[in-house]
């Protein structure tokens, strides 16, 4: 994997909540078209990290981040980035589905029309389609755009959010653990768009679901109480840990 | 069926069969404590509305008097009248046009004419004059003349008035007969509506038709003295003869209570400057407590950092909302009306203010509640998408909390709307006699609010005006009321969208 293919990288990063040092000298590469997991148990620190990277820890006012975090080759945390524009540019799908209490349409334009990204109604309104349908959601909700975002079922709406999420354009989508809160068929419609969405962006994403990673990670990062344990192609990872910890926990034994 | 057991169940065991007992009992108890102060509770509400409602008929309804009066040129003489006219610039407009103004004193006349002894004496003229069969039998001419000033007296003062305005703008001349319809004078007013309710009530009985042939025979003072033993209102009364025999016209159930402001006459006095005055406050309470309560509460619930200067204002917000109203009253007198702007006294933008201090911990601490209760997850969405922190709240938390915080907003005003300490600590308790007209400008001018007015209403212990009081009383309960159903609608439709 050449430098260039690398959308962000993570340099000995640590994160202290006040004293507790959350996350110990973490580095990791998020490629591009790939789709990274961060798995592990309760508590190890995956959250934290995928919230570095679009600065969410910033509105966590305890919270301290070390280290530097790059994006396109520029450090996320350097005095010159606006942390919101940095949010348009890595986009976020929450555990729980959360769209806006608004219409179909109003929380897929949200963000466009947030960042100013369309000048008329209708670049507005293709923005809206083409993320709608990159979301696999279209079809569904086209005839009727207007009608409450929160009338969808828990896998159309965690769906929106991803259309709402894409439809800024994003460089990276991070996605903690997008799944959870969903019934398995909805479940195996977001992986299937989540494979689908690697060939264009880079996701990270965080699961506590083994399988879930199997099925849709190329990397997958190990973390345990602050640390990386390792990081793989998900096959080796999963198939051939090189650390002890790892080995335990694909295996069952903790987590 | 079973009817024995082999083994003893452990439900069927003296023990348990006691335990029970005493369970049930104690239920039993608590239950019935529970419905009896629920019924004690019902108990007082329903002789509360009882009373007050029972007492505010008599205070909505005025009573009127149908009677032709003849504007006698002898009792008012028209050279003064001609005279007074010219002094406040309105051409002679008389029945004899050759009287011309002379050099009398201006000052004398316009005492005759504006007071109003010369209408009463017109009143009583033709009390005489076509009545005065009625009045026999008294002891001497003082008595009988007594007598038919009393039966003059049940004219208000206010309906003298309006004939003397409408003799010096030029719309009744002197010499004519008008037909007006008077005002019932305060007692008479009680007393009229107290006959017709005796009317009603015992009709067929017996005990009425007893009354009847004595007021029958021996005129009203029977009833009078029937009534209470003769109470102090009453007595102007006595002596009166029969309504009957004056070829009167009584007239009640004409509303006027809400047309018209206060009046030192009890039968004049109406609720609408009142009304005005609780209205302007509201509006100050509004434009001042909303914007700056709700913005307040964003703050401090989504801004403010955590310290101890933080938690010392969240404990103080939360402490001044059981402040004594009157305290703030009393701020409102020191630093408003002593310090701040000499001579506001009275001024509904002042009383506003004042009122504004009291809903403000209300208001803040009724909205910091509804942003709280919006789930995370909307700001949480906006942040991700790039939102800065002050757009998430404003574009998705606020808009999501509205409904709680106008409820609360709501009852906050209510609770405004029903304050009286304060009112009377900044003076909001003036007398007004006319409904401010001036528009934006009432809020700079001395005014009433309706429980200072029901208040000043409550301390004058004539009968009507006790039974303004009550009219006044079910005002202030049915905006209070209506004002916290809408309270309640907001947030059950809240609720049930959620």
């Amino acid at each position: 994997m050449s430098q260039t293919d690398l959308r962000m990288q993570a340099r000995d990063v640590n994160v202290f909540y006040g004293d507790d040092h959350a996350l110990r000298g973490v580095s990791l590469d998020v490629p591009n078209r790939h789709v990274t997991a961060l798995i592990g148990p309760s508590g190890c620190g995956k959250s934290t990290f995928l919230r570095c990277l679009n600065r969410m820890n910033d509105t966590i006012e305890i919270a301290r981040v070390e280290g530097s975090i790059l994006l396109e080759g520029e450090d996320i945390y350097g005095e010159d980035i606006d942390a919101n524009l940095l949010r348009q540019r890595v986009g976020m799908v929450f555990q729980k589905p959360n769209p806006f209490p608004k219409s179909i349409y109003d929380n897929v334009a949200y963000g466009p029309r947030l960042h100013g990204m369309a000048r008329t109604t209708e670049e507005l309104n293709h923005i809206v389609e083409d993320a709608l349908r990159a979301a696999g959601l279209w079809e569904e909700v086209h005839d009727r755009l207007d009608s409450e975002a929160l009338g969808l079922s828990g896998g159309q709406q965690q769906r929106l959010c991803i259309a709402r999420a894409i439809a800024v354009s994003p460089e990276v989508i991070l996605m903690d653990e997008p799944c959870s809160a969903l019934d398995p068929i909805a479940t195996s419609i977001i992986e299937e768009l989540i494979l689908e969405l690697a060939r264009d962006y880079a996701i990270v994403i965080v699961t506590h679901n083994m399988q879930q990673a199997q099925r849709v990670a190329g990397t997958t990062a190990f973390f345990h109480l602050g640390d990386l344990v390792e990081v793989q192609p998900t096959d080796k990872l999963f198939n051939k840990p090189k650390d002890q910890r790892t080995k335990d926990y694909v295996a069952g034994s903790f987590g | 069926m079973v009817t024995s057991h082999p083994h003893t169940s452990p439900h069927l065991t003296e023990a348990a069969a006691r335990r029970r007992a005493a369970r049930q009992r104690e239920e039993l108890i608590f239950r019935s404590l529970g419905l009896a102060a629920l019924g004690l509770a019902a108990l007082f509400l329903v002789a509360l509305m009882y009373s007050v409602f029972k007492k505010s008929y008599n205070g909505f309804v005025q009573s009127f008097i149908t009677l032709e009066i003849p504007l006698d040129a002898e009792i008012l003489d028209p050279e003064d009248l001609a005279q007074y006219q010219a002094s406040v610039g309105i051409a002679p407009n008389l029945w004899a046009a050759e009287i011309t103004p002379t050099a009398r004193s201006a000052k004398s006349a316009s005492r005759k004419v504006q007071r109003t002894a010369a209408y009463k004496k017109m009143v009583e003229a033709m009390i005489d004059q076509n009545h005065g069969e009625a009045f026999t039998g008294y002891d001497s001419d003082r008595a009988r003349n007594k007598a038919i000033s009393q039966t003059a007296g049940m004219i208000s003062t206010e309906t003298l008035l309006t004939i003397r305005d409408r003799l010096v703008s030029g719309e009744y001349r002197l010499g004519e007969n008008v037909t007006v319809r008077a005002l019932a004078a305060g007692d008479a007013d009680v007393l009229f509506k107290d006959m017709k309710r005796q009317t009603r009530k015992n009709l067929d009985s017996e005990n009425w038709m007893l009354l009847k042939e004595s007021i029958d025979a021996n005129g009203l003072s029977v009833l009078t003295s029937w009534r209470d033993g003769g109470r102090v209102s009453i007595r102007p009364y006595l002596g009166v003869p029969r309504l009957d025999l004056l070829g009167w016209t009584i007239l009640e159930r004409q509303p006027g209570f809400f047309g018209s402001a206060s009046s030192t006459q009890p039968e004049r006095a109406g609720i609408a400057a009142a009304a005005q005055g609780t209205f302007l406050m509201l509006m100050v309470v509004v434009v001042l407590s909303v914007p700056v309560g709700v913005l307040a509460a964003v703050y401090l619930e989504k801004f403010a950092p955590r310290n101890q200067f933080t938690d010392f204002m969240e404990i103080n917000i939360n402490n001044l909302a059981a402040v004594p109203s009157i305290i703030f009253g009393i701020l409102g007198a020191a630093v408003i009306i002593q310090w701040l702007f000499p001579g506001s006294r009275g001024f509904p933008i002042v009383g506003g203010t004042v009122l504004s201090f009291m809903t403000l911990p209300t208001v803040i601490i009724a909205a910091r509640a509804a942003i709280g209760a919006v789930p995370p997850s909307y700001e949480q969405a906006a942040l991700g998408m790039g939102a800065s922190r002050q757009q998430a709240v404003f574009q998705h938390v606020l808009p999501a909390a509205l409904p709680g915080i106008t409820s609360g907003v709501i009852i906050g005003l209510a609770q405004a709307a029903g304050e009286t300490a304060p009112l009377l600590m900044v003076g909001m308790n003036a007398f007004i006699k006319d409904v401010c007209e001036a528009g934006a400008g009432c809020l700079m001018a001395k005014g009433v609010g309706m429980p200072s007015q029901i208040y000043q209403w409550a301390a004058d212990d004539d009968p009507l005006f006790q039974n303004k009081t009550a009219a006044g009383i079910v005002c202030l309960l049915a905006l209070v009321i209506s004002m916290n159903a809408l309270a309640t609608f907001i947030r059950a439709r809240f609720e049930r969208s959620n």
